[in-house]
């Protein structure tokens, strides 16, 4: 019998697909489409930016030049300064940092990670679970979480984060846990629908024959495959997030002043629009747009080409 | 090429050196390559060859549905006379018009779900002829008629939901028939469907052909059914035409290496695994963009290469006037050493089986039966007051299992099959009956049993695709159960699954692959070799080769007989196809709708008597030798809804021998459940007619030679 000769020697060749490979792979799929490597320069651009903030500027995000309020773009301060003589350049790198790299806790206490992806990360942690759960088991534990869930997401959103931080109070801590519970119920209802669909594939039968722990075939056997869209999802989260840090910024819900806040910055600035310093609204506006544009079209390239490959 | 002469009738097709190209990122792929044949008035084409051969791709040429990246590279397609390539949409529009028609598939997705049936047909002829509404309605109902659509009148005003999937496909072949084209293409028109069903919409298309002298092109991976319906068949591989000639001629001589493979790879009907060995073809067949051009392309994978194969594209080789085979081979072929079938000694070997019949009990339930409830999408029952319907997915079955033995269980789709494997395993609640595996209740379900009782159990699945995790390479999903089970000490692990790897016939490279990276058949295999991780007294394949192309299956059955041999492991064998189950099973249990209907030796279920659903069965089966004789025996209706199911014997709405065989017409069954009719060999009947009478029944399939 000639029943094992499938793999030719070409076959061979390929077959050392190393995890280094693996990760390959999976940017290689951001390049192929233009829309993605579009939204990861802009996204990379801001990374870059807030991670060498100290390097890239002379000032500090609160250094006040008492002679030069309000002024244009210079050749002493990049993109001008604000009413209180602040390097606009500065504030916005250290804000991006704030958003991006670093979660203040408090004064002393900075923990990596930025604010917006801490609290995208923390109700990913959640929905995930609960749609997990939801989706798997099935009846009445389904239909009370998904009821719960769908009572949430019947208050307005913006409504939603203006009561959670009236509640809490102004801090970062409070803006991670208001997205946490703001993004939640969307991941959720995402991960379920996946769950739903995966585990009426017969590798879950096999791992179900095998008398394995229900945990385990939530955790190990289907979360790793609804990965694409949750990463997709997780993407466009993080540009929510972003512009509901700028909202609740501009309604002074945000992080305490003076840290260089994006959209305490625009409430700040708006006020001398008219009086002819439009810069110190117009940057954080433009950085918060170009960040969540491009995080919108990276993910929107990533799930494009995803789909392709299917 | 032109062969056509006076008493020959008009080609209504002709297809000459089509050459089609998909456009994808590294540039042109040739699908199909320089195919030429013709189809005349009232001949059927029969187009067969496994999946990925281009056989659609010619059918999509043929009717202009390439997509936007599919295009005609070369080649012409005449229809009655007129050149097709090359014109304009609304050209071709005007050039086709109505006189083109194709079946697909899936009749579900043929089938607007939103409209009513008697629209839909109506439609078709209010298109394209000047009719009347009223006169449309009217044919459509004749045409239904004429498909032998059972109350054409009432179906014309329900929904595509709510009529079966053998109606669904005799509508699309009656709206397809409406226009009286003058080319039917059919594609895959029966794989959706049961095998019972399949037999009576085949009978349909033959009769159809007569009456209405449609040229067919009839597209299929299964050689039995185009040994049942073709004229004409053309035997595809990899995107080229390998062979074409008389069904007949094309049956009896095989004269491309690759027909002869599938001939060989599929069980004939009554082939056993005593007498026979199935020889699969090694590799699999290439992917487009890795096709050579100037070689043979069937090379790689042909028991006859030499030298010659590689150094040039073969041409046709004229077997006789009509059959030609793309093998510089095919003219002396036949003499060399044919493909042996039958293996040598196969009569001993058969009766040793037979000694080992009763051996010691492995599995046995008594009275199983697995109910489930049914939740009906009324208001009422959204409150909780609706009637609580219930699924009767299987009712009061019976079978004991001994070890090392193969018992095979078949039966149509709903039957309940793969709800009596689950039961088994424990993944579906069992309602009532006892289940005693190695002498140990088992009613419970998996999360309760031992861990030391769920490993001498495991499933082989079905579809290849969703068998396997994409998420985790082949070594570790095979690793998985070993380190649950703790089948060998921790550091072993490896060196475990390198051990199982081998002995699916895989090599130890596959270690670190992603399923994504396997064929079909391989997954399969690695799927077997998971569940053989454990070290199970008892594996259960639930349709394990249904999925695979015909030259896989076989090597994937072959693997399975070897592990039995070598591991002595007992195995149910779940499958529609009954000749495969024939071929692999000791004994076989028929299902019906829930029961059993008929169980025992293999060997004497294929023979007289039969019950009389076995003996509807048997006779539907698509038998791939356009010699075979098969009485031909339609059973009418549908199968009734296990939500509730008929009293007394269940096949009575559908049995056709009741009526003869026994006095009063059989009222009987109608309102009695039926005996067990058993005799010496362990064969045990469900039926009122008494053995005698079925004894004295045909058998109802003859095959040559």
């Amino acid at each position: 019998m000639t029943v094992g000769e499938e793999a030719t020697d070409l076959s061979r060749v390929e077959i050392r697909t190393g995890r280094l490979r693996r990760m390959w792979e999976g940017t290689s799929i951001i390049f192929a489409s233009r829309t993605a490597t579009i939204g990861l320069i802009i996204v990379l651009f801001w990374l870059t930016v807030a991670a060498f903030a100290p390097l890239l500027t002379p000032y500090t995000s609160l250094e006040q030049d008492w002679k030069a309020p309000n002024q244009g773009p210079s050749s002493a301060h990049f993109l001008g300064t604000d009413e209180l003589g602040r390097d606009l350049w500065s504030r916005l790198i250290y804000g991006a940092r704030i958003v991006l790299l670093v979660l203040p806790i408090s004064e002393k206490l900075w923990i990596p990670g930025g604010t917006a992806l801490w609290g995208v990360f923390a109700a990913l942690i959640v929905g995930m679970t609960l749609g997990l759960v939801s989706g798997y088991y099935g009846g009445w534990i389904d239909e009370i979480v998904m009821r719960l869930l769908d009572a949430m997401m019947a208050v307005p959103v913006i409504l939603l984060y203006l009561i959670i931080m009236t509640a809490l109070g102004a801090s970062a801590l409070n803006v991670v846990i208001a997205v946490t519970i703001v993004g939640t119920p969307g991941i959720a209802r995402l991960v379920r629908s996946l769950t739903l669909d995966i585990r009426t594939r017969e590798y879950i039968r096999a791992s179900e024959t095998r008398g394995e722990s229900a945990w385990y075939i939530m955790f190990v056997e289907i979360l790793p495959n609804a990965r694409g869209p949750i990463i997709v999802d997780a993407m466009l989260r993080v540009g929510y997030a972003i512009f509901a840090m700028g909202t609740l910024g501009f309604l002074g819900l945000g992080l305490p002043p003076p840290s260089p806040d994006w959209g305490s910055m625009v409430a700040k600035g708006q006020e001398f629009i008219l009086a002819g310093s439009p810069w110190a609204a117009l940057w954080p506006s433009v950085a918060i747009a170009s960040l969540v544009v491009g995080l919108n079209l990276l993910a929107d390239g990533l799930r494009e080409e995803s789909m392709r490959y299917q | 090429m032109n062969k056509s002469n006076h008493t020959n009738p008009a080609s209504v097709l002709e297809v000459d050196h089509l050459t089609i190209a998909y456009e994808t990122r590294k540039g042109d792929v040739e699908a199909v390559r320089n195919v030429s044949f013709q189809v005349r008035e009232g001949e059927t084409v029969g187009l067969v060859g496994e999946s990925g051969c281009g056989k659609s791709t010619i059918a999509f040429g043929i009717v202009n549905f390439l997509g936007p990246n599919g295009r005609v590279v070369d080649g012409s397609v005449c229809f009655q006379g007129k050149e097709l390539i090359g014109r304009s949409e609304a050209e071709l529009k005007r050039l086709r018009g109505d006189r083109i028609a194709m079946v697909y598939q899936d009749p579900m997705q043929a089938l607007n779900p939103s409209v009513r049936l008697g629209e839909q047909l109506a439609e078709v002829l209010t298109c394209h002829q000047q009719i009347s509404e009223d006169e449309a309605w009217d044919r459509s109902i004749q045409m239904l008629k004429r498909v032998n659509m059972p109350d054409p009148e009432n179906v014309m005003i329900r929904y595509p939901h709510q009529i079966s999937g053998g109606q669904q496909q005799r509508v699309v072949i009656a709206m397809a028939m409406l226009n009286n084209p003058a080319l039917l293409i059919m594609d895959e028109p029966t794989t959706a469907l049961d095998v019972t069903v399949e037999a009576a919409v085949l009978d349909l298309i033959e009769e159809l052909k007569k009456d209405f002298r449609a040229a067919n092109i009839f597209i299929t991976h299964n050689l039995g059914v185009v040994a049942r319906v073709s004229d004409h068949l053309c035997v595809m591989y990899a995107g080229q035409m390998v062979e074409k000639g008389p069904v007949e001629q094309v049956f009896r001589r095989p004269c491309h290496p690759y027909t002869m493979g599938l001939l060989a790879s599929i069980p004939r009907l009554g082939d056993t695994k005593a007498d026979c060995v199935l020889h699969p073809i090694r590799g699999r067949v290439p992917p487009p963009a890795e096709r050579p051009r100037d070689e043979c392309i069937f090379a790689p994978r042909c028991n006859y290469v030499t030298e010659r194969c590689r150094e040039a594209w073969p041409k046709f080789e004229k077997i006789t006037q009509e059959h030609v085979a793309r093998c510089i081979y095919a003219q002396e072929i036949d003499s060399r050493p044919r493909t042996v079938r039958r293996r040598p000694g196969g009569a001993k070997d058969e009766g040793l089986v037979q000694k080992e019949t009763r051996g010691d009990s492995l599995l046995s339930f008594k009275e199983l039966k697995i109910y489930y409830p049914q939740e009906s999408n009324s208001v009422v029952s959204l409150f909780g007051l609706g009637e609580k319907k219930i699924v009767k997915a299987v009712d009061d079955v019976s079978v004991r299992l001994s070890k090392g033995r193969t018992l095979g269980i078949v039966g149509e789709s709903g039957c309940g099959k793969s709800t009596l494997a689950k039961g088994l395993i424990g993944l579906e609640p069992i309602t009532d009956g006892s289940v005693e595996f190695l002498g140990i209740d088992i009613t419970q379900s998996v999360s309760e049993r031992d861990t030391a009782l769920i490993r001498e159990m495991q499933m082989v699945f079905q579809n290849p695709d969703s068998t396997l995790n994409p998420t985790y390479s082949i070594g570790m999903q095979i690793a998985r159960p070993i380190r649950k089970f703790k089948t060998v000490p921790k550091n072993q692990v490896k060196n475990e699954v390198i051990r199982l790897l081998k002995a699916v016939r895989l090599d130890d490279f596959y270690y670190d692959r992603l399923p994504r990276q396997l064929s079909g058949g391989e997954k399969q295999r690695v799927g077997i070799a998971r569940a053989l991780a454990s070290r199970p007294d008892l594996i259960i394949c639930d349709e394990p080769v249904s999925a695979l192309d015909v030259s896989v299956q076989a090597a994937v059955i072959n693997l399975l007989l070897e592990i039995q041999e070598i591991y002595g492991s007992s195995m149910i064998f779940i499958a529609h196809d009954l000749s495969v189950v024939r071929f692999f099973s000791d004994d076989i249990a028929v299902m019906y709708l829930g029961q059993i209907v008929e169980i025992g030796p293999a060997e004497v279920i294929y023979a007289p008597p039969y019950h009389p659903y076995t003996e509807a069965l048997l006779s539907a089966v698509p038998i791939p030798d356009p010699e075979a004789e098969q009485r031909q025996i339609r059973l009418s209706g549908n199968v009734p809804s296990a939500l509730n199911p008929p009293s007394g014997c269940r096949f009575h709405t559908r049995c056709p021998r009741r009526n003869e065989l026994l006095p009063d017409g059989g009222k009987i069954c109608e309102t009695e459940v039926p005996p067990w009719r058993s005799t010496e060999t362990g064969h045990r009947i469900l039926c009122h007619i008494p053995l005698e009478d079925l004894s004295r029944l045909d058998s109802v399939v003859h095959l040559s030679g």
